[in-house]
Parts: structure tokens; sequence; C-alpha cells
């Protein structure tokens, strides 16, 4: 009986914290010519490793406490081309709602950071 | 406490572990923490650099030598740089440049005209790696056409133009000098830089 009774509380206080949980959506494509984007990260999430000029990723689920919605991240990726790399960041920054799907077009005219002249 | 019952008991702390061990991991995946997705690591110190194993043509280097003449005789014009060395490639823009310093206290000099001069010989050196047409890139389809021509010399021939530079006068304004040079340049195969030459330069 008491280890039953324990497991049910245990079972409750994670029904509890995965309650607080939401989540949101980013898709990120790539519409730079002659270019690859790497190892895209939207703030702290790793959203897709490699996308070919006009190549979408997959949708890339963020979990997180509903209270850090909206939240708000550059996203930051190599930039590769003809075996030449460059680290940049967007100088925009993009807005994730719960429960919301977030597409991020990369274009040739996307302003972009380089850290290293920022 | 017969064996049934120890049976029993070492079932429930058997089930006691797998219980723990089922909600720590539950806890591990569902837990409210916003390490959960862990970024890639990324260095500050970005930079462009090449993949490939390949020496890639980088620079061109050129000597330019001044003068003015003075009693039918080259007085080698002293300064302490030559700035805005334009160098064109194919009539395409490779970029502006400043030569390497010279230590003017090294050389006994006189003032001709407008200038320092003397009867050394004054070489004035130009490293000339690509520049970009813009200082600031600011957009991503700027850094594509960079990262495309960062090394923009395929091995072949090419016709260098060394358009104009700057020299510094006596007064300490600077003087444009369109020098028209026009010299045909080879990259090879595998080489990081290709020098222009030696020219002397007559400034009137």
């Amino acid at each position: 009986m008491v280890m039953k009774a324990r497991i049910i509380i245990l079972g409750l206080i994670t029904l509890v914290f995965s309650s607080c949980m939401e989540e949101g959506k980013v898709q990120v494509q790539n519409k730079v010519h002659n270019v690859i984007l790497e190892s895209i990260s939207y703030g702290d999430v790793s959203i897709y490793y490699s996308l070919l000029p006009g190549e979408k990723s997959e949708k890339v689920t963020i979990w997180d406490l509903r209270e850090s919605f909206p939240m708000t991240h550059q996203l930051d990726f190599y930039m590769v081309g003809d075996g030449n790399r460059v680290y940049l960041k967007t100088k925009e920054s993009y807005e994730l709602n719960y429960d919301e799907t977030l597409l991020i077009v990369i274009t040739d005219s996307t302003e972009v950071i380089n850290p290293l002249l920022d | 406490m017969n064996v049934r019952d120890h049976i029993t008991i070492n079932n429930v702390t058997k089930m006691k572990k797998v219980a723990i061990i089922f909600f720590g991991i539950v806890f591990i995946l569902l837990g409210c923490n916003r390490e959960d997705y862990s970024p890639y690591s990324y260095s500050n110190e970005a930079t462009i650099y090449s993949e490939t194993n390949n020496t890639m043509f980088r620079e061109l280097l050129v000597i330019l030598k001044p003068y003015i003449e003075f009693n039918d005789q080259k007085k080698y014009i002293i300064t302490d740089i030559i700035s805005n060395v334009v160098i064109k490639i194919n009539d395409k823009d490779w970029g502006k440049f400043n030569s390497l310093n010279v230590d003017t206290s090294l050389f006994i000099y006189e003032i001709y005209n407008d200038y320092y001069a003397t009867d050394d010989i004054i070489k004035y050196s130009v490293i000339a790696p690509y520049q970009t047409s813009k200082d600031t890139l600011t957009t991503a389809g700027e850094y594509s056409d960079l990262l495309n021509n960062f090394f923009t010399l395929e091995p072949g021939f090419y016709i260098c133009e060394i358009e104009s530079f700057e020299i510094k006068l006596i007064n300490g304004n600077k003087q444009m000098i369109k020098p028209f040079i026009v010299i045909p340049i080879e990259i090879k195969q595998n080489t990081r830089s290709s020098f222009i030459g030696e020219f002397d330069i007559l400034v009137n």
C-alpha cells in the first residue's frame, strides 16, 4: 500500500511538472544563393544540421515553461560556400509563442551580424 | 518469516528500485529545465577559413619606386607610406591598399620641389589581398558573395593594373599619381601569391 501511494504521489508530481510545459515549433528555410547553412540554432536550441539552398528544415519542437513564451531569439548558423565558412547571427530576433509554428526564411537580404566584427 | 515472505520482500524491494529509476528518467525527460535542448557550442572567434587542402591564392605583391627628375638625375621620393594604391585585375577592382611603412630616418634626403627625395632607391612594398567591394557586410547575400569569391583568382593569366596611388607632399597634402602600369600576370596552381613586379614611376 505504501509503495502504491508513493508511486501515485510521484506520478502526480510528474504530471504537475509536465503540465507547466508548453511547446512551440521552429522551422528554417535557406534561400541564400550558393551557400549551405549549417549548425542552425535558435537561441539555445539546435534546429538543424545543414540546409542546402532552397531547403526547408523539419519543424523542431521546443518545450519550455509556459512563462518562457513568447520567447525571442536570434538565429545563428555557419554559412558555408566554396569551401569557406563564417559564423553569423541574424540581426533580427524572432518571436515564438506556444502552440505556434515559426517559419524563419533566411534570404539574400536578411541582415546578419558577424560577432567577430561586432 | 518463511521463504515465501522473504521472496515477497525481495520483490517489493525490486519494485521500489524500478519505480525510482522509472521516475528518475521521467523527471529527466519532462523536468522543467531549460537545458533540455543543449545548444551547439560556438566559438566567438568567427572567421572565414577554407576547408580545402590546396594552397589557395591570397594576395598580389608589388613594389613601387616613385621618383622625380632633377638635373637629369633620379631622386627617389621618400615618405613613410604610399597610400590608397588602387589595383585592378581584368578591369575589376581588386582593392585599395597602403604600402608597408618605410623608416625615413635611415636615409639622407633633401627637399626637391614639393617632395622629400634621396639618391637612394626607396622601395614601397604593397601586399594586396582580395578586398570586398564593401567595407561592412550586412546581409546574408553579401556574405555569400564573399565566401564564393574569397579567393577570386583561379590559375591562369590576368591583366593587372596599378591604377593610382597617393604620395604625401612636404606640406602634408596628398598628391594622386596615376602611373598607368598595366601588366599581364600569371596565377599558378597551388601558389599563395603572385609578384607583379618592381616599378620605377616618374612623378611630374
